[in-house]
């Protein structure tokens, strides 16, 4: 395939925010990797500076020191005026950047943190997007997600969409970044690549990752449980016995708990680095501009995750359920804990890819399987759900 | 326990007088019963083993006395370790033997010659109970506040009757002599000393029901603790300060105040007469017409005067079911709105905004124990301020209304027995991680969910034992075994969390009235106290806010923590002082609702209206 981008053409510089978040780690290492002249602009946090900052997640995501050497770090913050930088620095880079990568988001689902969901993913969009119109930026590439369609199931197609209701702020802000993107782009005349990813998990590989949210976290609530009263199995058990928790033969666990899904519900999951792949493949051969999904060809049922966890953590028990179920105090304290991820345990949107089944095409099958859900919560486990990776790191939000 | 270590100890007594009553049910010292000078308590004992290895007394015949009263019980390390986590009973034994060994070797003890002040105060009193031996009057002659210095007093007499205090009065007018009033000790700016007499109340402890008036009358040396435990037996209550705090000297210093302050007031609220002998041995009460007014609030500040020997005390009503609950917080603004609104709508009979000492510190019986706690609370549950209300079922219904997310009464004891069980527990690094739209408390103190704290929990009076030190597990575990040991009802009548203040260092109290609708003046104080501890290094926090009058106003603490043993932290702790108080009074002039209860030390009897309304 052409590269769009010659990436020994000088003229090339690319600009890239979000670079200490999960996506924006992973692509700023391959785009190094392919040569590509990259800034990266990382805000100062809790003391780090950006530089550090962005060394302690260059730790994190595996990457080859010397394959990000070249990438030139400027600290600033796309949330502030003038991206945080001084006039001089702001004119400087506006008039050198030809194009801009917009990885950097607040991924948070919570509705208390609406304001800082929105100052990323809106506010500080606006200010990116004029910092481009008023530079010499011809091509903007926005990271979004494939869960911009709000509350609706069935086919979501790779167009925009103006959902009336959404499953909450973090949805509802990237649909909003992705119609200002559009606006300000069509009237700029810069070209403008809306990438939709699904749910992205740890690495095909090694299931590495640094975040353990999304898929991660009901999962994890699992594995609390099962600590927890295990705790309790190993002395007398008395206390885990009333809640119907008890040790079956084979060292199976025996876990009350009722997960609520829907009939043909599944969640999109992709591995990290399927996403780059796909990334690249579309930034490198779309000219024009568009919308496309990086999604799975098929969602993995909410029924296939629940009995992943079954046989990952040797349990029985684990059963879905319809919402009419009765709820005990297991169900409680895993319905209250994932309450902002149950939504997608009945999730029925499905996603067509149309602008990227050439891309697909040829390429390894990445379907979630369990083999592939093994490799991401072993990872996880390992390190304590990230808690030993935040020892080294600033692991931002 | 190495000798420098035995010293350590008894040099950090914090002079708190908890051994001097019988709080956590194990009786008091046994040596202090005949004769209960400060000597004779645990407390005094210390002061002395400390004196005499500063040469500042020698064996005395007094001293012989004193150490011969001490059956080696133990006693004292119970009751020590809960409130301050000191084990005084090396000290004990210390002194025991350095008598003996004084006496082996053949040393007679020095004796004091009576003088003819003493002799006339021994026929007002009976012998036994007027003294000018050294061994007495040294415990008498310190304070930990750090302004205090070195000051002995000639003689200490205890008198037993407002009869015999007016014949010492008498005594002192007519010969001149200085005196100092000392209830157990201690007083907010340590202003219980004398270098003439020092007129130890102890041996008035009468208390007298007058049910009918819903009154209880106590003598001067009734403790708050004896006081609250006769008015519960009879099922009432009183709004009383500290537990060791004599009811009588607390009122005459600053007046009584606590969390039911909320709902009973302070001042002149809390009481319906009482009795005082005048400086020239007139007794009067203040229900009679020519009594001197001291329902007047002088706003410059004033003397002590008469000494009151007996005050008739407000009895309350006690409602059967009434629970305490805590209302968590993130910040201060939200937890001091939430009681100021709790003060206007009249919700609760004991409103008070804990900070994070309370939350970790007091409720811990163990120092390691103490920092995962205060960890827990402020990382786990993301607690840095809790309001702590003690209602009835009606009134903790409207809580729950108010979609807060409350603590129970449950929840707490569930807690205060599993604190041993928090840290690295499974269940709550489950809370912990939560990252939803909930407060993480709100999950743990969800009703459905209870069942499974309960069962992650390892909560038992065993549990909590195992914080401390080996030899005293038996004695936690029996003591929290009881249940008022986690009924925040019980432990905030009889105060006996917040007597662990001090369990680091002795606090130095800045107690202010502040307009309770003006929450941001509140947090300008609070954090300008902060700043100015941090600046000289004195470890400082936050102590409580109860409102007053609907919410009108609101009686606030802020605490400095001096190490009173070490002469650095007192001198930084005094510029931190001298630097607050020009502080304060510049919020004072911004704002004449803000008092300072340094000016209204000795007027504790006046009218709540005189001090709180009039500028």
């Amino acid at each position: 395939m052409k590269a769009y981008i010659d990436t020994k053409d000088s003229k090339k510089l690319f600009l890239l925010t979000g670079i200490t978040g999960f996506l924006g780690s992973h692509l700023a290492m391959e785009l190094a990797k392919k040569g590509y002249s990259i800034v990266a602009l990382i805000r100062s946090m809790n003391g780090k500076s950006g530089t550090d900052r962005f060394r302690d997640v260059c730790s994190l995501a595996g990457a080859d020191n010397d394959t990000v050497s070249g990438i030139r770090i400027m600290e600033g913050d796309m949330n502030l005026p003038q991206l945080g930088l001084g006039t001089e620095q702001y004119e400087e880079l506006k008039d050198s950047i030809t194009d801009i990568i917009n990885c950097a988001a607040d991924t948070s689902f919570t509705e208390k943190r609406r304001e800082s969901v929105e100052r990323t993913n809106v506010h500080g969009l606006g200010n990116l997007l004029e910092f481009a119109v008023k530079g010499s930026c011809t091509f903007f590439h926005q990271v979004s997600t494939a869960y911009v369609f709000g509350k609706v199931s069935g086919i979501c197609k790779e167009e925009l969409t103006s959902p009336a209701t959404f499953t909450n702020v973090y949805e509802e802000t990237k649909c909003r970044a992705e119609h200002t993107a559009t606006d300000i782009c069509k009237n700029a005349g810069i070209k403008l690549n809306i990438y939709r990813p699904g749910i992205v998990c740890g690495d095909s590989a090694q299931g590495r990752t640094f975040r353990f949210n999304g898929l991660y976290y009901p999962v994890k609530s699992v594995h609390r449980l099962i600590e927890s009263f295990k705790t309790d199995l190993l002395s007398d058990g008395k206390k885990a016995h009333r809640m119907g928790v008890k040790m079956l033969d084979g060292n199976r666990l025996f876990l009350p708990l009722s997960v609520r899904i829907q009939e043909s519900s599944g969640i999109n999951i992709i591995p990290v680095d399927y996403f780059v792949r796909m990334f690249m493949g579309i930034m490198e051969g779309r000219h024009q501009g568009g919308i496309f999904h990086i999604v799975q060809k098929e969602n993995c049922p909410a029924e296939s995750l629940i009995e992943y966890t079954k046989r990952y953590f040797n349990i029985e028990g684990l059963e879905t359920a319809n919402s009419e179920s009765t709820e005990g105090p297991v169900e409680r304290i895993f319905n209250l804990y994932n309450e902002a991820y149950l939504p997608y345990l009945e999730d029925q949107r499905i996603f067509s890819s149309e602008n990227t089944r050439h891309l697909r095409e040829n390429a390894p099958d990445d379907r979630f399987t369990y083999e592939r859900f093994k490799l991401c919560v072993d990872y996880a486990v390992k390190t304590g759900w990230g808690k030993m990776l935040e020892k080294n790191s600033i692991i931002s939000g | 326990m190495e000798n420098s270590d035995v010293l350590q100890t008894a040099r950090r007594c914090r002079h708190y007088a908890m051994c001097k009553i019988d709080f956590l049910d194990t009786g008091i010292c046994p040596g202090a019963v005949e004769r209960p000078f400060v000597s004779f308590f645990p407390q005094g004992r210390m002061d002395l083993y400390s004196g005499i290895h500063d040469k500042r007394i020698t064996v005395t015949k007094e001293l012989i006395n004193i150490a011969d009263a001490c059956s080696l019980c133990g006693k004292c390390d119970k009751q020590c370790h809960f409130v301050t986590g000191l084990r005084p009973f090396a000290a004990m034994q210390a002194l025991k033997e350095h008598v003996r060994n004084f006496l082996d070797m053949g040393n007679h003890p020095e004796e004091t010659e009576p003088d003819n002040f003493l002799r006339e105060m021994q026929d007002i009193t009976g012998v036994k109970w007027s003294s000018s031996d050294p061994a007495i009057l040294l415990p008498y002659a310190d304070d930990p506040f750090p302004a205090s210095s070195l000051m002995m007093p000639g003689y200490v007499a205890m008198p037993a009757s407002a009869s015999e205090i007016s014949e010492i009065m008498k005594l002192c007018m007519a010969k001149d002599m200085p005196y100092a009033v000392r209830g157990n000790g201690s007083s907010v700016i340590g202003d219980v000393m004398s270098e003439g007499l020092v007129i130890d109340m102890n041996r008035m402890k009468g208390i007298r029901f007058d049910e009918k008036n819903w009154c209880v009358y106590a003598e001067a040396g009734v403790s708050a603790f004896e006081l609250q435990k006769e008015a519960v037996k009879k099922g009432y209550r009183v709004n009383t300060a500290e537990p060791s705090a004599l009811v009588c000297a607390n009122i005459m210093c600053s007046g009584l105040f606590s969390n039911f302050s909320h709902s009973c007031g302070t001042f002149a609220d809390n009481y319906v007469n009482a009795e005082f002998v005048a400086p020239d041995g007139s007794i009067f009460n203040l229900n009679q017409r020519d009594a001197p007014n001291l329902f007047s609030h002088d706003k410059k500040g004033t003397q002590a005067g008469a000494v009151c020997t007996e005050a008739g005390i407000k009895l309350y009503p006690v409602p059967g079911d009434e629970e305490g609950m805590l209302i968590p917080f993130a910040d201060m603004e939200g937890a001091v709105s939430f009681a100021a609104e709790l003060g206007r709508r009249r919700i609760g009979n004991a409103v008070g905004v804990l900070g994070g000492e309370y939350l970790s510190v007091f409720i811990s019986p163990a120092d390691e124990l103490a920092r995962n706690v205060k960890d827990f609370f402020s990382r786990t549950l993301r607690i840095k301020y809790a309001v702590l209300v003690i209602a009835d079922r009606y009134d903790r219904k409207i809580i729950h209304e108010m979609d807060m997310p409350v603590i129970s009464q449950k929840l707490i004891t569930l807690l205060t027995l599993g604190l041993s069980d928090l840290k690295g527990n499974e269940y709550l690094k489950m809370i912990e991680d939560y990252s939803g739209d909930r407060e993480p408390c709100e999950i743990l103190s969800d009703e459905k969910i209870l069942p499974l704290l309960e069962s992650f929990i390892n909560s038992s009076p065993e549990s909590l034992a195992r914080a401390v030190p080996e030899d005293l597990a038996g004695f936690y575990k029996d003591l929290y075994t009881r249940p008022e040991m986690t009924d925040m009802v019980w432990l905030s009548m009889f105060r006996i969390i917040s007597s662990c203040m001090g369990r680091y260092k002795h606090p130095v109290a800045f107690i202010l009235y502040l307009p309770m609708d003006d929450i941001p003046l509140i947090m300008e104080i609070d954090s300008e106290l902060k700043r100015i501890g941090d600046k000289h290094g004195i470890h400082n926090d936050y102590g409580f806010i109860t409102p007053l009058d609907m919410g009108k106003r609101a009686v606030y603490e802020y605490d400095y923590y001096v190490d009173h043993t070490s002469e650095t932290d007192r001198i930084n702790c005094l510029n931190a002082m001298a630097e607050a108080a020009e502080v304060i009074k510049g919020f004072r002039r911004r704002n004449s609702c803000v008092k300072w209860i340094q000016y209204s030390l000795n007027q504790g009897f006046c009218r709540s209206e005189n001090l709180l309304y009039i500028d």
